[in-house]
């Protein structure tokens, strides 16, 4: 069973947005940490995570967004996540990521939501 | 063929005289015996060398009336009988140019002819004529007190660079060592419009080539020793050992003059040191490590091979394209040859130039793998890679002679193609690129001075037949599947059978740390299961007697897989079970358990759980949860079933305030025939063959069929619910239950 997993980088308003494509699972989430790591090294710490076309998302694959959403805090960006198919954001919830992390329906909203708080307040 | 033609220009032995074996040998045995050495009953050995200066500037100075004479290769032969050995120079005019006679050496001269009469025949002979602009000679004493050593130079106009002597040294009549010899003094003057700047240039040079060259031997050599303190598997040196002695006698049989196939035992052990490491965790080694096992059974093998070969005209272009571009001014292809194919008896054989593997090995196999393992930013080891990497086959090939840039962007491009291979393919690729473009040198030098060039034809194609085949007929392990990304999951059966077995005891080792038998509660029946998956896996259910009386039951699930999880698992069941003991309230044993998951898991790994405090006697059960599943409750007298689902953070996530704020504790009041259960998400994400999943409905729809049953009862039918669904898939998550049930008084059925 093919896996296929593909993340679109683009750029909104100055800010990273991270389409994620497929399936987010123990296969595909290094490529997805990578991505991740790259944009951060390179300086672009706000980023929008869209994951409209996002299937499934496992365990491994939340736990890229876990793994680095403190350190891009401590430089002044953030992750906000958008686009949620209603079965993805049932992982997300579950997990009680909706606490730790901006939810907002698409781009144009995670744009405004780093307007209003560049930095999710917890 | 093509390449041959069109780059004859820069290519220098094409310009050269070659002599043919047989006429070398007899020139040199007629030199031997001018000397008074009989060669006539030895046996002889050629090698040829280039002087790549000389060759500069010879096709520098067209004009150079001395550099006419120059010869830049020199054929060397060597007469061994059993007692002694001489060693014959001869130049491609067929000039005598060295000799050097055998330690035994007796004069079959008369005694009559003195020491400088001795010389000076030696002098005719190396010059070739009585040579009237040699100066006379000057005469000294050699290091032996009884040796005697003769020095003529040769008078040239001033405004030559060539400089030209002969030097003899006679012992008693008896003519010990005779050299002609050629240098250019200075064979830079391409250099010389840029005047002033040179020496500026060539000081900064000359320290960017120390420093990168010393760290590359720095790596190199701190990784080898690395490398060897690590442990060997068995089998690879094994197959290498024996490679090494099949590759001795094929050498020594065939009778090539060539010696560089003895190369190929050091690097055999190279490779196999550096394979013995960590078996299967290496994709990039794994086609060549195939292919010496014999059993090439995947596509990339044969893929690897195929673009090694076709990529091989590419590399030995490089030189002559860089040379032909005029970029760099007066820059020179010198083709790294190796002459001894011209004389050897098969030159196919000596074309294979072990030896050379030796550059592409050393900087991939390891160097490349060492850096991407000290630094972790790709930026840094890219900033890393692509200096050491130019300067590195920059000066390994050093095919370009011209001003610093023309050879450093020879071994950019250099640097480029190897890297292409090992990026796309693998280690396997850049050894055959290395080891055919060999093949495909010695071939082009073969068409330039006549030779055959039908078995290097012959040796390639059916190195790409060869390759072709593999490709065509292998199986499909390639670039993209996730075996070839995931080695332990990879195609060697011995080391996959071994991995398996270790497994299989870290899993029944899981398994004995799961509850024999749930606890007896009156009133109450539980049951409980953990099925793993094919790995191990991280799922957890434990029962816990608090000090207060109450019974805890919980399910926990570790993200991730394999025994990192597992570790994570027991490290869980482990701080639950002490935690648990301090007579604290629910909350608060979860964000203890929460805050020691944290500080050791540094945020790569979260662990939810569900757990349930039961006071049995108040048929109250208290309920987090912390990133896991909800809960079903099924109620009979109410005829509904719901999922509980109070809000909770995982654990391992943050230790901050955020977990404790969010975490809520959940009541429930249950009443008889009630039945509440906990399962992890391998019961709900379990997928069947048309990848739907058995879901949160379907679970909610079992339970609420079961309000005549018991714990085990429930819980047998809601996992043969799931099976049913699943069809024959196997789960490829862990399936967690547990079940609790108030008993009904009325009815009894566990009776």
């Amino acid at each position: 069973m093919a896996n296929p997993f593909s993340i679109h980088k683009s750029t909104e308003n100055g800010l990273s947005v991270l389409g994620l494509e497929g399936y987010l699972d123990a296969h595909t989430a290094p490529e997805f940490e990578k991505t991740v790591q790259g944009e951060f090294e390179a300086g672009r710490t706000q980023m929008v995570v869209e994951c409209s076309r996002l299937t499934y998302i496992s365990s491994a694959g939340l736990g890229v967004f876990m793994s680095f959403i403190d350190e891009i805090r401590a430089a002044g960006g953030d992750i906000k996540i958008c686009g949620l198919a209603p079965k993805v954001f049932q992982v997300f919830d579950i997990l009680g990521f909706s606490a730790l992390f901006d939810i907002v329906p698409d781009v144009p909203a995670a744009v405004q939501r780093f307007q209003e708080a560049p930095v999710k307040e917890t | 063929m093509i390449l041959a033609i069109w780059f004859s220009e820069y290519w220098p032995a094409a310009h050269w005289k070659i002599v043919p074996r047989t006429e070398v040998l007899e020139r040199a045995r007629e030199v031997a015996r001018q000397f008074g050495f009989d060669a006539g009953k030895t046996t002889s050995h050629i090698t040829a060398s280039v002087s790549k200066s000389l060759g500069y500037y010879a096709q520098q100075h067209p004009t150079d009336e001395n550099a006419r004479t120059i010869s830049p290769l020199t054929e060397r032969v060597t007469f061994v009988s059993t007692t002694e050995s001489a060693e014959v120079g001869v130049d491609s005019a067929g000039l005598p140019i060295y000799w050097n006679a055998p330690t035994t050496f007796k004069a079959k001269k008369p005694p009559t002819v003195s020491e400088s009469d001795a010389a000076q025949q030696a002098f005719t002979l190396m010059s070739g004529s009585s040579a009237p602009q040699f100066s006379a000679p000057s005469r000294s004493m050699g290091d032996d007190p009884n040796e005697e050593e003769y020095v003529w130079k040769k008078l040239l106009p001033a405004h030559s660079d060539v400089r030209e002597q002969i030097k003899v040294v006679t012992k008693g009549a008896a003519v010990q060592q005779a050299e002609r010899k050629v240098t250019i003094i200075s064979d830079e003057d391409a250099d010389s419009e840029t005047g002033d700047n040179r020496t500026y240039w060539s000081v900064l040079a000359a320290i960017f080539w120390t420093l990168c060259t010393t760290a590359n031997v720095a790596i190199y050599g701190i990784y080898l020793l690395w490398l060897i303190r690590r442990s060997m598997s068995q089998r690879f040196p094994l197959t290498m050992a024996i490679a090494a002695l099949a590759v001795m006698a094929v050498t020594l049989f065939a009778g090539a003059d060539g010696s560089s196939l003895f190369n190929a035992i050091p690097i055999l052990c190279i490779v196999a040191v550096g394979r013995g490491i960590s078996p299967g965790s290496r994709p990039k080694w794994m086609s060549l490590e195939q292919l010496s096992w014999l059993a090439p059974v995947a596509r990339a093998t044969g893929e690897s091979l195929a673009a090694g070969v076709l990529c091989s005209p590419m590399l030995v272009a490089i030189p002559s394209l860089l040379a032909g571009c005029g970029l760099f001014g007066q820059s020179t292809a010198v083709v790294p040859q190796d002459l001894a194919v011209l004389y050897s008896r098969i030159p196919v054989l000596d074309s294979l130039n072990v030896a050379s593997l030796v550059y592409a090995l050393g900087f991939f196999g390891f160097g490349v793998p060492a850096l991407g393992r000290m630094f972790r930013y790709r930026w840094l080891r890219w900033a890393i890679v692509l200096p050491l990497g130019t300067v590195f086959f920059a000066n390994s090939v050093r095919v370009v002679t011209g001003p610093l840039p023309a050879p450093l962007t020879a071994g950019f491009c250099t640097l480029a193609l190897f890297g292409f291979l090992y990026k796309y393919f693998d280690l396997l690729a850049v050894l055959t690129l290395q080891l055919t473009s060999g093949i495909v040198l010695s071939m082009l030098t073969m068409a330039h001075t006549g030779g055959s060039v039908g078995p290097f034809v012959l040796v390639l194609a059916c190195l790409l037949g060869v390759a072709f085949w593999i490709a065509a007929r292998g199986q499909a392990v390639a670039t993209g599947d996730p075996r070839a990304v995931n080695p332990e999951l990879g195609f060697f059966r011995a080391e996959r059978e071994k991995l398996q077995a270790e497994f299989s005891v870290a899993r029944r080792a899981q398994e004995g740390m799961l509850p024999r038998r749930p606890p007896e509660i009156p009133g109450y029946t539980i049951a409980a299961s953990c099925t793993p998956s094919l790995e191990v896996g991280g799922d957890l259910y434990d029962f816990l007697e608090l000090p207060d009386g109450r019974i805890g039951l919980g399910v926990a699930d570790v993200s991730g897989k394999g025994v990192p999880a597992a570790l994570y698992m027991t490290l869980t069941k482990g701080l639950l079970a002490s935690v648990s003991q301090d007579g604290a309230d629910l909350a608060t044993v979860v964000e203890q358990v929460n805050k020691h998951l944290h500080s050791v898991t540094r945020k790569k790994v979260f662990v939810t759980m569900a757990l349930g405090f039961l006071d049995a006697e108040r048929r109250v059960l208290q309920c987090v949860r912390a990133g896991h599943n909800p809960m079903v409750w099924r109620q009979r007298e109410k005829d509904t079933t719901t999922l509980v689902s109070p809000p909770g953070l995982g654990m391992g996530i943050t230790a901050s305030a955020v977990f404790r704020n969010q975490m809520k504790v959940e009541e429930m009041n249950l009443a008889e025939g009630d039945a509440v259960v906990f399962y992890s998400d391998g019961i709900t994400e379990a997928m069947n063959s048309q990848l739907e999943q058995f879901g949160d409905q379907r679970l909610m729809d079992v339970v609420a069929q079961t309000d005549h049953l018991d714990a085990a009862q429930t819980h047998d039918l809601i996992l043969s619910a799931v099976r049913e669904f699943l069809g024959g898939v196997h789960p490829q998550d862990d399936m967690t239950l547990v079940v609790l049930r108030v008993k009904d008084e009325r009815m009894m059925v566990s009776g």
